[in-house]
């Protein structure tokens, strides 16, 4: 039936569309995470100067800093989720069992990442926030693989194998060296991926599954 | 395959939504609400003057409408209409069914 093709046609496209949104989402998380995480580091490396022109306690900046980051880090990335999956129209029934586990798994993944990095090693301090967030990035990766909703996104584990890469010259360099390294290396690595994601996801909205 | 005794169940709104361009654009909006010009135009690899011939026809109908967003650049939207999307409904409805008759 003509009608029949019609419909299936149009549901191939709209699943490319939601496609691209979900890797847009992707990118634009990639990015915020790219640039927000090094200011937290910075303004944690500069909290001493900082605090006194600002005249407050140290630790309080510090602290005041690293929430209103993590913060703002949380806020854009539901935010650009939701926006990418939030349908206006659709009276769909929210399924606990397809949607919930793997983005649950996804969220545990970097928080752990984000967390446990406090109990490396001093020596390892720098380099543990690329060990982490690496091996967050390929388990994400791994998590969408196996929920299979959407297509894999290669530009997770790209950029996952840079941070681990990048990581071993950076952990036998200096402290100092080390840390200005490493936060150059997280967002070349985060920015990069996110454009990347960003691009290559109009590039496979108008040509299918060839550029996907 | 004609139905006998339903001659026009599809046929009847099948006017406006015959086009598969606009019955895509319809499903879309229908479940996003809201798509970026230039999204739509890239995904149904069509070129902008055919987008628009077919967006002009669901407006005429007051199916969707066209917006300014800003964003770094300010950019068209088209969005579905309260109208529209109950008539999306009522296409999808009569079409499944259609399909329950068939099946």
């Amino acid at each position: 039936m003509e009608e029949v093709e019609k419909i299936s046609q149009a549901l191939k496209l709209l699943e490319r569309y939601e496609d691209y949104l979900f890797r847009r989402a992707w990118g634009m998380t990639f990015v915020t995470l790219g640039l927000l995480a090094p200011l937290n580091a910075l303004l944690i490396l500069k909290a001493q100067t900082i605090s006194i022109i600002l005249g407050m306690g140290t630790e309080a900046f510090i602290s005041l800093v690293s929430i209103m980051i993590a913060l703002a880090i949380a806020a854009l990335t539901i935010y650009f989720f939701t926006s990418a999956t939030i349908v206006v129209s659709r009276r769909r029934k929210f399924s606990f069992s397809r949607e919930m586990p793997h983005a649950f798994a996804i969220s545990l993944i970097w928080f752990v990442a984000f967390n446990v990095t406090r109990f490396f090693p001093e020596r390892f301090a720098a380099v543990s926030w690329l060990w982490a967030t690496g091996c967050a990035s390929i388990l994400s990766y791994l998590v969408l693989w196996k929920a299979q909703i959407h297509r894999s996104l290669r530009e997770l584990v790209i950029t996952g194998l840079t941070l681990l890469a990048a990581s071993v010259p950076i952990a036998f360099l200096s402290e100092a060296v080390a840390e200005t390294a490493s936060l150059i290396v997280f967002t070349i690595a985060f920015v990069g991926g996110g454009f990347y994601s960003i691009v290559t996801a109009s590039k496979a909205l108008g040509e299918g599954e060839e550029a996907a | 395959m004609p139905l006998a005794g339903e001659p026009d169940e599809i046929p009847e709104i099948g006017g406006i939504f015959s086009a598969p361009h606009r019955l895509t654009i319809m499903l879309i909006l229908y479940l996003h609400k809201r798509v970026k010009f230039k999204d739509m135009q890239n995904l149904l690899q069509i070129t902008p003057g055919n987008l628009d011939h077919h967006v002009r026809k669901l407006e005429q109908a007051r199916y969707v409408k066209t917006r300014y967003v800003f964003s770094w650049r300010p950019l068209v939207a088209i969005e579905i209409t309260t109208e529209g999307a109950r008539a999306f409904r009522d296409y999808a409805t009569r079409l499944r069914k259609l399909l329950e008759k068939v099946k």
